[in-house]
Order: C-alpha cells, then sequence, then structure tokens
C-alpha cells in the first residue's frame, strides 16, 4: 500500500500540472498563513501517509488557483528526489528488510520508503511554494509581513532585497560579458573560479554604491520615520478570519497529536497505517483556504 | 525660500571643500539650473539643501543653510520632505518598493498621511504627471524615462515647494529626457514648484530656466539670467558649452545669445549664409566587418529581422534609432556574446572586437582606475597613452567610484580601448559627460579609428555628427537608411543637429550639409 501512495503522489503531481478547474483570487494573508501552516506540518510529520493526505490537499486547491510554476517545481523536485533516493540507498543501511546485499551495499526496505517520504516531504514543500510564488507576487508578500508586524526594519530590508536582488544578476551577467570581451580565461576549473574574482569585485563594489544611492533616496523619502503609517492595509471578512482560526487550530490540533502518538518509526520495520482520523483532518483543513476568496471589486 | 549664508563644506574623506562661502537665495516659483565642471559642487549645493550634507554625509560646516527659515542643519532630511523634494541621476537606484502604486505611497506613509490622503495624492501625482497608466505595473516592467517619471510624481505627491534633481535626464534617450524637462518646466509654471536643476544637456535646458547659476571649484561664480551668464562666462572653456546655435553665434561675434533654432533664425540668418563647409573626405581600408542577413530573437520576439551591414578600416561607423530599435542587441552579435539564428557575421581571422558597455560600473573593479587597465592589457605605456589622450591620466590612482560619472565612463572606454581591438564598439558612451568629454572623446575616437573600426551607437546627434564618417539608421531589427553622414542627417526631423535644424529653415543658398562647428571652413 505504502508504495501505491508514492506512485499516486506522482501521478498527482504529474495531473496538476494539466489540469485547471478555476483560478480563484485568495486573500494575501491567508495564502501566506497557509503556506506557513503547510510548511509546519510537513516538517512536525514524517508518516508517508499523513504526508500524502496533505499532499493531497495542496494538488485540490491546485486545480482551483492558477499555479504556472506547479510543473517546473516538481519537475526539478523529483530531480533532486533521484539523488535523494539514491544516497539514502547507498549510505543508509537501517531496516530489517534486506532487498539486496553487495560488500558495504546493504539496500533495505525501510531505507527506499523513508527517502521516497522524504521525497514526498520536499514535494509537498515545492507544491505549496509553486502556489504561493503565483498567487502572492513578492510586492504584495511586503504588504503581508506589514500586516501581520513584522519589524519594520527586516521588512525594508526584504523589500530592497526583492527590488534590487534582479539588478545585481542582470549587472553581474554583463560584468562577466565584458571581463570576457576583454580577454578572461574561464577555461578549466581553475579558471572558472579565478574567474570570479573580478566579477565579484566589480559586483561589490557596484553594490556598496548602490547601497549609498538607495540610502540617500530613503532619507529624501523621509525614512525612517516615527509617524509612519501603512497605506491599504489588507482587511479580512468574517469568512476569511474563520479559516485563519482554523489553520491555527489546526497547526495547534496536529503538533498535540504528534506529542501525544509519538513521531512514525521507519526502523526497524516500517510502522502500519493507523492514523486514518488524522489523515482525513490533514486533507480538510488546510482545504479551508479555498473559502478565502477575495471579490473582483476588492 | 532657500538661504546660503556664506555656506562653505567639506567631505570628512576630502582635503578640500566641495563648497566655499556661497552666499544665495533662491525663490519658490523659480526655474533655477546648476552648470559647472565635474566637481565643481553642484551635487553638494543640491545635497546641502535636502539635509543629506552634514546629515548622511559628515564633514566640516561653515555658515548656515535655511529652506522656509528652517536651519538645514538642526534640521533632518524627513523633516525637509514637505519643503523639498529629491529626484537623482539614476532612475533605478532611487525607487524603493516593488510597484509604482506602492512607491507613490512610500514617501506619504512616512509623513504619517492618512489613507485617504494617500490615495488622492497618488492619484492626482500620476494624472499630473499623465502616467496614471502605470499605476499598477511593476517598477522593473518600465522604462528609464518612465522609472524617472515615477520618481518625479513620487516626489511632487508630497507636496514641495521645491524639486531638487540632480541630473535626472544623464541615463535617459534624448526623447524620454525632452519628456522629462518638458514636464519639469510645466510643474514649474502650472504648480509654481519651484525647479533646481543640475544638467548637462544646455540645448534642452538654457531657454526653459529663469537663472542660472555657474559652479567652479566650489564657488558660484555666475548667477542670473541665462543669456547674460553665458555671453559672460566662456562656457566652453569650463567645459560645460552652450547650446549649438548659442555658440555658433558666439563664433559669428553676436552678443544676443540665441539659445533656441527659433530666436537663432532671429538672431544669426544674415551672417550664416556666408559660410562655407569643408569638405571631409576619408578613404576607407579594406572591409573588417560583414554583417549578412542576420536574424536574431529573444525567445518569441525578433529583434534583429535580416539585417546587413558593411564596415571597412579607417571607418567610424555611427548606428542611430529609436529604443528598442536592435541597436544593442546588433552590437552583441558582433562581439559574439550573442549567436545569431541565422545569417552570418564575419571578421577578419584574428580581428579582435571590444565593446563599451552603457554601464561603466561594469568594466571597472579594481582599486584603481590606473590597475583596472592595466589588468588585462599589461602594456604600460599603451595605458599611458590611452589614458593621456583620454585626459584621465591625473584621476589614474583614484577608485573609479570616487570619479562623477563621465569621468568614469572614459575610464570604462580606456579600459576597452587599452586592449586595440580591431573594431571597437560603445553602446551610449555620452550618458552623463559634458560638452568638454563629448569633445575629448570625439577627437580620441578619430585618432583610434585610424587602420581600425570604430561602431558609435548613440542618441547624442551633436556627438555622433562630431565623431561619425557613415551612419546606419536602425529600426525594428533592420537598417533602413545608411551612407555618409553628410547624406543620412541633413534635413532629418529627429537625428541632425540644432545647427543643420536651424540651416534646414533657413531660405536662400546656404550649405545645408553642416552639421557641425567643425564642418565649417571659417567663422567670421
Amino acid at each position: 500500500m505504502i508504495f501505491l501512495i508514492f506512485i499516486a503522489a506522482f501521478i498527482l503531481a504529474y495531473l496538476g500540472g494539466k489540469f485547471q478547474i478555476k483560478n480563484i483570487r485568495i486573500n494575501k494573508i491567508l495564502i501566506f498563513s497557509w503556506l506557513i501552516l503547510v510548511v509546519y506540518l510537513t516538517l512536525l510529520f514524517s508518516s508517508p501517509y499523513l504526508l500524502f493526505s496533505l499532499f493531497l490537499s495542496i494538488f485540490v486547491i491546485k486545480l482551483f488557483l492558477d499555479s504556472p510554476m506547479w510543473s517546473s517545481f516538481l519537475k526539478y523536485t523529483i530531480y533532486m528526489g533521484f539523488f535523494i533516493i539514491l544516497f539514502n540507498i547507498l549510505l543508509n543501511s537501517n531496516g530489517s528488510t534486506v532487498l539486496f546485499e553487495f560488500f558495504w551495499i546493504r539496500i533495505t526496505l525501510e531505507s527506499i520508503v523513508f527517502s521516497l517520504s522524504m521525497l514526498l516531504r520536499l514535494m509537498i514543500i515545492m507544491g505549496a511554494f509553486a502556489i504561493f510564488n503565483s498567487n502572492l507576487p513578492m510586492e504584495d508578500l511586503i504588504e503581508v509581513l506589514e500586516k501581520l508586524k513584522f519589524p519594520p526594519k527586516s521588512v525594508m530590508s526584504l523589500a530592497l532585497s526583492l527590488r534590487f536582488f534582479p539588478i545585481i544578476m542582470k549587472e553581474m551577467k554583463e560584468a562577466t560579458e565584458v571581463l570576457l570581451s576583454r580577454g578572461l580565461d574561464i577555461s578549466g576549473i581553475r579558471g572558472k573560479i579565478y574567474a570570479r574574482y573580478p566579477v565579484i569585485t566589480a559586483m561589490l563594489s557596484s553594490s556598496l554604491e548602490r547601497a549609498i544611492q538607495v540610502g540617500e533616496a530613503l532619507e529624501v523619502k523621509g525614512y525612517p520615520s516615527t509617524k509612519r503609517k501603512t497605506w491599504k492595509t489588507i482587511s479580512l471578512n468574517v469568512v476569511q478570519k474563520y479559516v485563519l482560526l482554523i489553520f491555527v487550530i489546526t497547526a495547534i490540533l496536529s503538533t498535540l497529536y504528534r506529542v501525544i502518538s509519538g513521531g512514525f518509526s521507519f526502523y526497524p520495520v516500517v510502522d502500519t497505517f493507523k492514523d486514518f482520523e488524522m489523515c482525513i483532518f490533514l486533507f480538510l483543513l488546510p482545504l479551508s483556504l479555498l473559502l478565502g476568496e477575495v471579490s473582483p471589486y476588492d | 525660500m532657500i538661504e546660503f549664508n556664506n555656506f562653505s563644506f567639506r567631505y570628512a574623506t576630502s582635503q578640500n571643500y566641495a563648497l566655499k562661502d556661497v552666499d544665495i537665495r533662491i525663490f519658490k516659483g523659480e526655474f533655477v539650473v546648476v552648470v559647472g565642471p565635474s566637481g565643481s559642487g553642484k551635487t553638494t549645493f543640491l545635497r546641502a539643501i535636502n539635509g543629506l550634507v552634514p546629515h548622511y554625509y559628515g564633514g566640516t560646516y561653515k555658515g548656515v543653510v535655511k529652506v522656509w527659515g528652517l536651519p538645514v542643519r538642526e534640521k533632518k532630511p524627513n523633516e525637509l520632505t514637505k519643503y523639498v523634494s529629491s529626484i537623482f541621476q539614476d532612475p533605478e537606484n532611487q525607487l524603493i518598493m516593488g510597484t509604482v502604486e506602492r512607491e507613490l505611497a512610500f514617501p506619504l506613509e512616512n509623513m504619517g498621511l492618512e489613507n485617504y490622503e494617500i490615495s488622492r495624492r497618488i492619484e492626482e501625482a500620476l494624472e499630473v504627471l499623465g502616467i496614471s497608466y502605470l499605476c499598477h505595473r511593476k517598477v522593473d516592467e518600465i522604462s528609464g524615462g518612465e522609472k524617472q517619471k515615477v520618481a518625479i510624481a513620487s516626489a511632487i505627491a508630497m507636496h514641495p515647494d521645491f524639486l531638487i534633481l540632480d541630473e535626472p535626464t544623464s541615463q535617459l534617450d534624448p526623447s524620454a529626457a525632452e519628456d522629462i524637462l518638458s514636464l519639469l518646466e510645466r510643474l514649474n509654471d502650472d504648480l509654481g514648484i519651484g525647479i533646481i536643476l543640475v544638467e548637462h544637456r544646455m540645448e534642452r535646458t538654457m531657454h526653459r530656466a529663469d537663472r542660472l547659476i555657474v559652479f567652479k571649484d566650489g564657488k558660484i561664480i555666475g548667477d542670473g539670467e541665462p543669456r547674460v551668464i553665458a555671453s559672460r562666462i566662456d562656457m566652453d572653456s569650463l567645459g560645460i558649452g552652450y547650446p549649438q546655435v548659442a555658440r555658433v553665434a558666439r563664433y559669428m561675434g553676436i552678443q544676443y545669445l540665441p539659445l533656441t533654432v527659433k530666436e537663432g533664425r532671429r538672431v544669426i540668418s544674415n551672417k550664416i549664409a556666408r559660410i562655407k563647409r569643408i569638405d571631409r573626405k576619408k578613404r576607407y581600408g579594406s572591409t573588417i566587418l560583414e554583417v549578412q542577413n542576420v536574424y536574431f530573437s529573444y525567445g518569441t520576439s525578433p529583434v534583429i529581422k535580416g539585417l546587413s551591414l558593411k564596415m571597412r578600416e579607417n571607418e567610424i561607423l555611427g548606428i542611430i534609432g529609436r529604443n528598442g530599435a536592435g541597436k544593442t542587441t546588433l552590437a552583441k552579435l558582433i562581439t559574439g556574446t550573442l549567436k545569431p539564428a541565422k545569417g552570418r557575421i564575419a571578421i577578419p581571422t584574428g580581428y579582435r572586437v571590444g565593446m563599451v558597455h552603457q554601464n561603466p560600473n561594469v568594466h571597472l573593479f579594481e582599486d584603481t582606475i590606473y590597475e583596472d587597465l592595466i589588468y588585462f592589457a599589461r602594456d604600460e605605456k599603451s595605458v599611458k597613452a590611452i589614458m593621456k589622450k583620454l585626459g584621465i591620466w591625473e584621476l589614474r590612482n583614484r577608485n573609479s567610484r570616487d570619479l562623477s560619472g563621465g569621468e568614469r565612463m572614459l575610464a570604462a572606454i580606456a579600459s576597452v580601448a587599452v586592449l586595440q581591438p580591431n573594431i571597437l564598439i560603445l553602446d551610449e558612451p555620452t550618458r552623463g559627460l559634458c560638452y568638454a568629454y563629448k569633445k575629448r572623446l570625439s577627437n580620441f575616437l578619430r585618432e583610434y579609428s585610424s587602420k581600425r573600426g570604430v561602431i558609435l551607437i548613440s542618441h547624442d546627434m551633436e556627438t555622433v555628427a562630431r565623431s561619425v564618417d557613415r551612419i546606419a539608421l536602425l529600426s525594428e531589427g533592420v537598417i533602413i537608411a545608411e551612407g555618409e553622414r553628410e547624406d543620412i542627417m541633413p534635413g532629418a526631423l529627429n537625428y541632425t543637429t540644432q545647427l543643420n535644424k536651424l540651416l534646414y529653415s533657413l531660405p536662400g543658398n546656404i550649405d545645408r550639409r553642416i552639421l557641425v562647428e567643425e564642418d565649417v571652413e571659417k567663422w567670421d
């Protein structure tokens, strides 16, 4: 059964990129909170059954929230998954059901299940981020963080990073082109490493200069200010407030469940399936995100 | 009112005073243009008004600067924002937030305004500047000119009495620059906002100004009505320059300097009929570059569409055309950075191509500009010779970050030229360059092109006309006109010089192929 779960997860990952039932807009605070919840639950549980329930929930959400990044994110995850599985199989010899043994290589059924669970965990996180990134532009993230009362200086640092990172990358590409045309040798690994020095120096001094200019701009725009007020704060309607409450309850109950029931054990033998109610719970409650739709007039 | 009383300032890291004994008053509603050679104190003057000096840049501060009676020394920049708003040179680095709307809201949020007031001011500012369509756009997706308009909108949303602008058009192409300057004129005319503008483009600013302030070595050497000041001070020898028609009038000994083509027609029409053109025939060598039916696309958008072009030794080829025409892409195809999807680019075996990019910072990374140049060139003699020709030998021990934009660009050009490429490509090298530097660049290119080839991509028609032999006009990825500069530029509506426009608009038997002062045999 456990292998059927993994096969089903791969099929769902593929289907998620192919089908779209609707494209609804969700309140920005809710989608941010949902992401935090999903990441928390993924780190909290290691049971493949519970993780699959969560992945199923994400898959359903994907059908209602457009995410052009879904396919590429999950494709990339599966490539990475290949290495996760490979390293686990070769280096992790725990488990009692030996499938293959050759000198120091000892492949066990339990280590395969464990590595597939790790892959499933990664798929959940990547899938959730694919949905999050497509539905909450980075500029709006600043609004969300301001609303959630994150420290203003940290929010400003994040805003500046988001704004200037693409510019720095563009300049870096340009500096590399210039240095190559001036005769920079990048042949061989040694050449590639040495070639980084002038590019990095150019970028470092350029970034320092930019920092001064940005500092000037911030000063003349009146920042920092004790009078500062945030414009256009995001509001939640009654239903959205309840959804937020459901997320909080999900996090609390999941934590309690984890503390009371203990963790899932892979070694020496994989635990049997015993969390049916919790699986339903982890599938349904995060789905409440879909109730947080915003009207087109908002 | 802005008031400087016997003000002097020296930066903490410098031996010399950046400003010395400045005593001046600027009134609300004035349009003031501030000019001066590099390092003359123009930027420090602006920083002293918005409070960046002494609150952001520390140093020795003497005298008093007051904005509406408030001593700047005692008020932080954020306390002066409702009186003075600043706009800087680089449109990229002064926009903080990711979207236009949030960028405009940012200073208003800092002022602690209520939500409805912020919304109202954003709406008004966007409308006054005619950029309401940009409201929800991302800052990364808009052009340089639009970014500068957003910066101005963000500034005027604060309802300041004065806008101070430090070379706001130096990174923009001429049409975007013209847009920005017209906009400033309108803000000054309609809303009475005082404009204090540091600017190199004299032909675009002088006729708009009520007042011209000239700085030299930290001191004000001229202050008054632009025409009067320009006729009293030799602005060419200061490196600032004149509008081309004003320079021509000076050559002709005319006291009342025209600042626009229209004024030129009135003032110098009688005398100009007598001028004669020098025939500057040039001998070209063998072909060193052949672009044959080249195609190139970024993703699915075609940029170069079946373009063919030839260049020979001893030739300086000017490539002109509006933004997005494919000029930089063509240059990158020639350097080999980009590969054509179809077609062929032929360069003789062993010939090298070097390109100077628009952003000089990407060329300079060492502690001093001399080290930057010697890093790849190794040949000390040629490095020294090229630095001297470009007039930057004296700056050799300075870090590029301590240089002005113009000096930095010359250093970037030198960093590529020292490698002696057979084809030297310069992409918009005149941005931020004052008149003296542009002239120096033209002279350098003419000398460099001997036995080599130079491609100059520029929107600066005066520099193009002064430097190049042949011109290719690019539009939507194809060359729509190509030939000798005397055949292509004269009579063009946009791609020609102020002097040529003047000649074309005059009646009578005049040689209308004259483009720059150097084309004339003798000035009476």
